[in-house]
């Protein structure tokens, strides 16, 4: 996907890479300094590697002792595909989970993904029980059940001041708020083992408003990460309160770089967030939920309120595979018609900016990714 | 590979020559539609591995028809002496052309379908979504039937005694026969001692802070 020739940014480039294969996400930040910022993952659909590892190893940069941080914005299976074989790479690395989901009925999910031997698909609580295993093949003895580090709205993830050419970053979470609702046993209880039950597999989906979302601050420029966050009408929770958090922190300066929150979808646009955390006409990056997400009509309201934006992996035309006459005509039989194939083409969109630039100075799109 | 389809929901989508010529309500499926309400959970299973369940091979045969004439027929029942004991469909071995392991998405009790997604097992990884009537689902595998299900769909020919060719579809639900109440306790039993390690470092970690 990437040419031969890629270079690390610079030591003074802020570097925001957004991964996206349709039914999944990954995005790494650059913050100065070599130190890199990895927020949730998917896997490359041919390699089934994390795109993000692959990303950086091109680079050629050691994540070892470069990555610094590690998020999971929230459980769901789009998100953190890979996560676990990150944080097992990051060695020095913390990692973070959101702090509305760290209840129980997650260490039961966790321990009912560990029994199950599922081909397909991962599962996200899976992913969750292997970074509590790594966590605790780092820590001393009376700290091994701690698990990952949590995240609520304000927790300081990094903080830098400038040193030489390397100028200030900080990274904030602006959610989940305090009032979101926390991981009950009714979110799992689907997942769950029971007796005589069956192998399941992670369908449905944590509510969005328990994802976590960041925004980094880079010299003179800021990058809002949005996550899956979604909208809701009580002020305390979702991006009200997301958009409380960022003006208590008096961060600045607004976000000139945005990842869509929820794949760009209608009930994830606050006016709030574009008016009190967005610098005018930012820079959008989506990474769609294919088929559904971003509409036609999520594209045209992105459109007119940024100055560019781009799609990891856009919608393309269902595929269908050639078969054995004879298995064709029993699909056609048993299902009307020909199964449509989805097309999962690993997309990357990547920005760089100096310190002192107001705006992205360079995008690059690989892959399956380009401006809309 | 071969599977036997004696327990299986069959499907039966046409002959060699592409005609249709019956439906799931064939053979053992026919059994398990006579049984009143909701069909039962498998409580006297054994305990093979989740797909073991398809590969029958050792499955004794059943005696030819030649055999069944040889037989002393004062001591066989009548009907056994004048029919096969199970249609012919049912007691074929099935030669798969294509096998996928599917996920449900959605099921729609009103319009009788489900949706799911599939991965083919037999060429290609790429995820690919159908919708399935809900009557292709075996009695016995309906109360599988939910959310996150999993299950494997099967088309192939069966070869019955008489070398017909009968194409057949099959929808089977994976089980966890090998669960019993012990083995969640054991899940649960582990979720608590986990929960517990944590809630115990994490008031240790803040006490050293």
């Amino acid at each position: 996907m990437w040419p031969r020739d890629l270079a690390a940014p610079n030591v003074d480039e802020l570097e925001v890479s957004l991964f996206g294969s349709g039914r999944g996400e990954a995005v790494l930040v650059h913050v100065g300094g070599g130190k890199w910022l990895a927020v949730d993952s998917c896997r490359d659909p041919e390699s089934r590697a994390p795109i993000s590892l692959q990303y950086l190893d091109a680079l050629g940069v050691d994540v070892g002792t470069n990555l610094f941080t590690v998020v999971a914005t929230h459980f769901d299976t789009d998100h953190v595909l890979g996560i676990s074989d990150i944080f097992r790479r990051a060695q020095s690395a913390c990692a973070y989970i959101s702090a509305a989901e760290l209840e129980e009925p997650l260490f039961r999910a966790m321990a009912t993904a560990r029994a199950r031997r599922l081909r397909i698909p991962d599962t996200g609580f899976g992913e969750y029980a292997a970074l509590f295993d790594i966590v605790a093949d780092r820590s001393p003895p009376q700290a091994r059940g701690a698990g990952p580090e949590l995240i609520s709205a304000k927790t300081l993830l990094f903080n830098r001041p400038a040193a030489g050419s390397v100028p200030p970053a900080t990274v904030f979470a602006l959610s989940p708020s305090s009032s979101t609702q926390r991981l009950r046993v009714e979110d799992v209880r689907s997942f769950l083992a029971t007796p005589l039950g069956q192998r399941k597999a992670q369908v449905r989906q944590s509510p969005n408003d328990r994802s976590v979302t960041l925004c980094a601050c880079f010299g003179a420029l800021s990058v809002l990460l949005g996550g899956d966050l979604e909208t809701k009408n009580d002020p305390s929770r979702g991006w009200s309160a997301a958009v409380s958090a960022f003006g208590e922190l008096r961060l600045a300066p607004p976000a000139a770089i945005l990842k869509v929150p929820h794949h760009g979808s209608a009930n994830a646009h606050s006016d709030e967030v574009w008016t009190k955390v967005l610098a005018r006409d930012p820079v959008s990056l989506v990474a769609p939920f294919s088929p559904q997400l971003p509409t036609a009509s999520d594209i045209a309201r992105l459109k007119k309120l940024s100055s560019a934006v781009f799609v990891c992996s856009p919608h393309t035309a269902d595929a269908t595979l050639k078969r054995d006459p004879a298995v064709e005509r029993g699909i056609r039989e048993v299902t009307g018609r020909r199964l449509r194939a989805r097309r999962t083409r690993m997309g990357h969109i990547r920005l760089r900016a100096r310190a002192e630039d107001a705006r992205p100075t360079r995008v690059d799109c690989y892959g399956a990714a380009r401006e809309v | 590979m071969t599977v036997a389809t004696s327990d299986c929901p069959i499907r039966t989508i046409g002959t060699d020559q592409g005609s249709a010529i019956n439906t799931a309500e064939d053979g053992d499926a026919a059994e398990h539609l006579a049984v009143d309400g909701p069909a039962p959970a498998p409580q006297n299973m054994a305990a093979p591995q989740m797909w073991d369940t398809w590969d029958l091979a050792d499955e004794p045969e059943p005696p030819p028809t030649s055999d069944l004439r040889a037989l002393d027929s004062s001591r066989l029942q009548p009907r056994l002496a004048i029919v096969p004991p199970v249609a012919s469909a049912v007691r074929t071995r099935l030669s798969i052309l294509q096998e996928f392991e599917g996920v449900v998405v959605a099921v729609d009790e009103a319009i009788g379908t489900f949706e799911a997604e599939l991965i083919d097992l037999t060429q290609d990884a790429c995820v690919e979504n159908a919708t399935f009537p809900i009557r292709d689902v075996s009695p016995s595998d309906r109360h599988l039937l939910s959310e996150g299900a999993i299950f494997r769909w099967v088309i192939g020919y069966a070869s019955g005694r008489g070398g017909q060719i009968i194409r057949q579809s099959i929808v089977r639900f994976a089980r966890l026969p090998g669960w019993r109440q012990r083995d969640v306790d054991a899940i649960e039993a582990a979720a608590e001692r986990r929960y517990r390690e944590y809630v115990a470092a994490r008031s240790g970690r803040s006490e050293r802070r």
